[in-house]
């Protein structure tokens, strides 16, 4: 049972690459960065739990198990980190948009590759 | 936007602000620190930019200044390490040491820098995503659509 | 103490750029230029005092496990080097390059960001640290790639954007996996458990997904597709950083750190970069023979180059190994150079197009004469740099046993010969077509002459002072590599 819910992680990180890989629309593909982002997150999250253990917040005179607070602080960096990519890709979007009048990355072929 | 949004974003707006504020201050007691605070209070000022509209926010908060309030953070960031190392504390030098005084656990006024420097991030990070956002949303585009929902 | 401020001070210069710049809109030329040339300055000092010691520093007072270190030993020395010398000339280029463009103060501060992410990266002794730094590396180029807002400019930043975030991901999983087998972030830590404890499966099943990010950034030839719409498009110093430097310090710095230093590395692993490599090198080299848009053509002369790198170290051997790190450090001075020359030819002259230029070798003549350096030191005529490192890497290749290998590396140092005449001829020595204004050019300006010549004096002095560069910079480099899983034990007791 245990590892079944780190592959579903994974799984969402696999649905984020393909659609990276497969979508002809850049916003979608944005979408799909994002997506890709939070199953590596979500993995992160789950490499810290313990059994039978609660969350990492000391309260007084209550001494417990506590599950990997570690990958817990490591996620506001990722995410902050996920987030400044997407804004720096939509504003290329953006930009992208005016100057050739289309999302479609079939169409924005000027260099070759 | 439409009426029945702005009047309930007004009610709602100041309590965002403030939970920002309560987690990046309670960041070394409670769950949350400088960064999760920092992003809730820029998506307090998001939120008023949304909303309200573009001319409103930078009446409350100027996006070019917003930058300026960013980079000064960051400065005393590292002005706050460097005072670690010149030796307020006999015996420890080093960047980013704890020098301030280490009151009990479980209080607000404990933990040494950790307060002072979660603040300081907290400010980095709220101001600066603001300002990013208030740099994609206010450029206008070529064929005259300005870029405002 | 002192490497503390090789991340710090071009943070700090930026923070008082972003400031400064309300006020004076010229301020930022001067600034970031004395912060490059302190930063030389200190990486050369520290070649000359480190001796093949080892320095860490705590941060923060917290012992070796459990706070973030920074660790400096002879790897990190030599890229420090290459970083600060690249970053220093292309500061003193941009100052009248970036004339053309109106937000001068913003591309320096993008590239103050770019130098101290470049500088956390290789003096990094946590691994979460590393990933991170290499983010800041990353944004810094996206947004300098399109930085004159035009179509082209754009398209490439968003292909770059694109495989580079996927990249970032993969390594990021890489991560994980690593640290959920050990149980801690620290590199020297990480190191001492996995060679107490063996390879366990989850460790071979992180290192092809590292290997994939890392190729990614590096541009081995499957996944080589950004870089000849990237590097052409940007603003020449930023070409100059982006090829000399970014793309040696994301990869080729994580393979070994990663699988040399903490991992251990198989046979197959160093075959495999041994073959990407090889058909890195002649992928390279056969597309650049085809070009005719100057920047374009020394794009794939860099694929080809970073295929030579990967295959002295997928040797082996310790003569591979020195080759490599010396083709580090020459690929750096005579790539960047060449970009810059190309800089200098477009401001000139307006035109990339080599089939349509000619004649320049008496008009600029000290373009000329930096060319000549740099091409010399590409195609491995001595006395220059470029001849001892692919020398070294051949004889590597040679020691290890891989004689047809061997053999198709030394056929390859002829095209890559014809494509650096190809440039010659084209652009500095043939007699100019006849729609050329030829009479209107002259030299560029100060500024700019300076910058070439520092290299390309450099470029000759690599391969003068060939012995002593061997024993103060490349053999401790080659120590770390060496020493391998032993690097763990070495970090701990400090």
């Amino acid at each position: 049972m245990s590892i079944l819910i780190y592959l579903f992680s994974i799984l969402l990180f696999l649905i984020g690459l393909y659609c990276i890989v497969s979508k002809e629309n850049l916003l979608k593909i944005v979408i799909g960065i994002k997506i890709m982002g939070y199953g590596v997150s979500l993995f992160f999250i789950l490499l810290g739990w313990r059994r039978d253990s609660s969350a990492p917040i000391i309260i007084k005179d209550m001494a417990q198990n506590f599950v990997d607070p570690l990958p817990q602080a490591l996620i506001p960096a990722i995410m902050v980190i996920s987030l400044a990519a997407t804004i720096l890709m939509l504003a290329t979007c953006v930009r992208l948009y005016e100057k050739y009048g289309t999302f479609d990355i079939s169409k924005i072929k000027e260099l070759k590759g | 936007m439409d009426k029945t949004i702005r009047i309930l974003t007004s009610y709602v707006i100041g309590l965002i602000l403030i939970f920002g504020f309560y987690v990046v201050i309670y960041g070394h007691i409670l769950p949350g620190e400088g960064f999760d605070g920092g992003m809730l209070i820029a998506s307090a000022f998001i939120l008023c930019m949304i909303v309200y509209g573009r001319d409103e926010a930078k009446k409350r908060v100027n996006i070019s200044s917003a930058l300026v309030v960013s980079a000064i953070a960051g400065l005393l960031l590292i002005v706050v390490g460097f005072l670690g190392l010149i030796g307020i504390r006999d015996g420890h030098q080093f960047f980013l040491d704890n020098f301030l005084p280490q009151g009990d656990p479980h209080y607000l006024f404990s933990g040494g820098i950790v307060p002072v420097l979660n603040v300081l991030l907290g400010v980095l990070v709220g101001f600066g995503f603001y300002a990013l956002f208030g740099y994609l949303v206010v450029w206008r585009g070529e064929r005259g659509t300005d870029a405002e929902p | 103490m002192l490497i503390l401020l090789f991340p710090l001070l071009p943070i700090i210069s930026a923070l008082c750029l972003i400031i400064l710049e309300r006020f004076d809109e010229d301020s930022g030329d001067y600034l970031s230029s004395a912060t490059a040339f302190v930063l030389f300055a200190m990486a050369v000092t520290i070649i000359f005092t480190l001796n093949g010691g080892v320095v860490v520093y705590h941060l923060g007072g917290w012992g070796s496990p459990l706070g973030v270190d920074l660790v400096l030993d002879g790897f990190s020395a030599l890229f420090l080097v290459v970083i600060n010398l690249v970053g220093f000339v292309s500061m003193l280029y941009s100052i009248e390059y970036m004339k053309k463009f109106t937000a001068k103060a913003k591309f320096y501060i993008l590239h103050l960001f770019l130098i101290a992410g470049l500088n956390g990266i290789v003096l990094s002794g946590d691994i979460f640290n590393f990933y991170v730094f290499m983010e800041i590396v990353a944004f810094a180029s996206y947004a300098l790639i399109a930085f004159g807002v035009e179509q082209l400019d754009l398209e490439a930043s968003i292909r770059y954007q694109v495989l580079g975030t996927v990249g970032s991901f993969f390594v990021l999983l890489g991560i994980g996996i690593l640290y959920s087998v050990t149980g801690t972030l620290d590199l020297a830590d990480m190191s001492r458990f996995i060679s107490q404890t063996g390879i366990n499966r989850a460790i071979l099943f992180a290192v092809p997904l590292l290997l994939f990010g890392f190729a990614l950034k590096a541009a081995l030839v499957p996944f080589h597709a950004w870089l000849p719409d990237a590097h052409p498009t940007a603003p020449t110093p930023v070409s100059a950083m982006l090829s000399g430097v970014v793309i040696k310090v994301c990869s080729i710095y994580g393979i070994v750190r990663i699988f040399f230093g903490v991992t251990g590395v198989s046979p197959t692993l160093l075959q495999i970069l041994l073959y990407a490599g090889l058909i890195s090198i002649f992928f390279g080299a056969f597309s650049a023979l085809r070009q005719t848009d100057f920047k374009r053509l020394l794009a794939y002369s860099s694929i080809s180059q970073i295929g030579y790198i990967m295959l002295g170290i997928g040797t082996g051997t310790p003569l591979g190994y020195a080759g490599a790190m010396f083709h580090i450090l020459n690929h750096a001075t005579f790539k960047s150079l060449f970009f810059i020359v190309a800089g200098a030819v477009e401001h000139s002259t307006g035109e990339r197009n080599i089939t349509k230029l000619g004649g320049l070798s008496d008009k600029m003549p000290v373009t000329f004469l930096s060319s000549l350096s740099a091409s010399f030191s590409l195609g491995g005529v001595p006395p220059f740099g470029g001849f001892f490192s692919k020398l070294l890497i051949i004889l590597g290749l040679f020691k290890a046993g891989y004689l047809t290998v061997g053999l198709l590396v030394v056929l390859s140092a002829v095209f890559t010969l014809a494509y650096f005449l190809k440039i010659q001829r084209n652009v500095f020595l043939r007699l100019p077509t006849s729609h050329f204004p030829l009479p209107t050019i002259k030299e560029v300006p100060v500024l700019m002459r300076v910058s070439m010549l520092i290299l390309a004096i450099i470029c000759l002095g690599l391969g003068l002072a060939f012995p002593w560069i061997l024993k103060a910079i490349v053999e401790p480099a080659v120590a770390v590599l060496t020493n391998g899983c032993k690097y763990g034990s070495l970090i701990l007791g400090l």
